[in-house]
């Protein structure tokens, strides 16, 4: 992979919500853009511009299915090392919440 | 070290970083985050931490996953560190996911409150090699790989 590319993958990954996007599609094997506009609180037409993004640094690929399309993460060695990405980072975004949930309760 | 397939995906792996403010002083957050106690109130896991340098850490989750490691630093106030990995439970015994460091680093802030940062970065070194000299802090997209050359 050039260095470009993986400029456009971590870039790609530092937004919340597509990082929220690459973990569904991970667990959901392919979503079309209703589905994850369904499971997440943002538009069809952000999850579009998301979907696009990702779509640009490589990480998804796209069929026609019918009228919609269907999204799937890219197979490959990124696979993982993105899988963990969104895995670990949204597990850190639960405990550093909930850890100031904790120390706000103390200080109360 | 005997698994070049193994290292070569991990080498892509980044830095995960995230950090927040914290209003509480680097004192009252290092308590949080190495005493067993408080981890259980947030961390999602049952924890069991023994901060100090090559001390035993032990998160065990209520479904039924853990993951185990060792201190790398335990510097109060400042910086804590371990490297863990998940040990898997099955019918034929035990076995261990891959390795990861995580780092704490706590930065007083101006208003008497504290800047938290966590970086977790999978396994790039054979564990024994980076175990004491996490350097997870200089997070850039991965540069082709370097020749060490000594000069002397």
């Amino acid at each position: 992979m050039e260095l470009a590319q993986v400029g456009r993958v971590f870039a790609a990954l530092s937004d919340p919500t597509r990082r929220e996007v690459v973990r569904r599609l991970s667990e959901a094997g392919s979503a079309t853009v209703t589905d994850l506009a369904t499971d997440l609180p943002v538009t069809r037409q952000a999850v579009a511009k998301h979907l696009s993004v990702l779509r640009e640094a490589g990480l998804v690929s796209v069929a026609a299915e019918g009228r919609s399309r269907r999204y799937t993460l890219t197979a490959g060695p990124m696979t993982d090392a993105v899988g963990w990405m969104a895995e670990v980072g949204a597990a850190w975004d639960a405990r550093l919440a909930a850890l100031q949930r904790h120390l706000s309760r103390g200080a109360g | 070290l005997g698994n070049p397939g193994v290292a070569e995906r991990k080498r892509v792996g980044e830095p995960i970083t995230r950090t927040i403010e914290l209003a509480q002083p680097p004192t009252v957050v290092w308590s949080a985050i190495t005493s067993s106690g408080e981890l259980a109130a947030w961390f999602g896991a049952d924890a069991e931490v023994h901060a100090r340098r090559g001390g035993a850490v032990r998160f065990r989750w209520s479904d039924g996953s853990e993951r185990r490691g060792i201190v790398e630093v335990a510097d109060a106030p400042r910086r804590f560190a371990f490297r863990w990995r998940e040990v898997v439970r099955d019918g034929a015994g035990a076995r261990v996911g891959e390795v990861s460091h995580v780092m704490f680093e706590l930065e007083p802030s101006p208003e008497g409150g504290t800047r938290l940062r966590v970086t977790e970065v999978p396994g790039i070194a054979p564990v024994d090699a980076i175990g004491m000299t996490p350097s997870p802090l200089k997070a850039r997209p991965p540069s082709p790989p370097r020749l060490l050359v000594s000069r002397g």
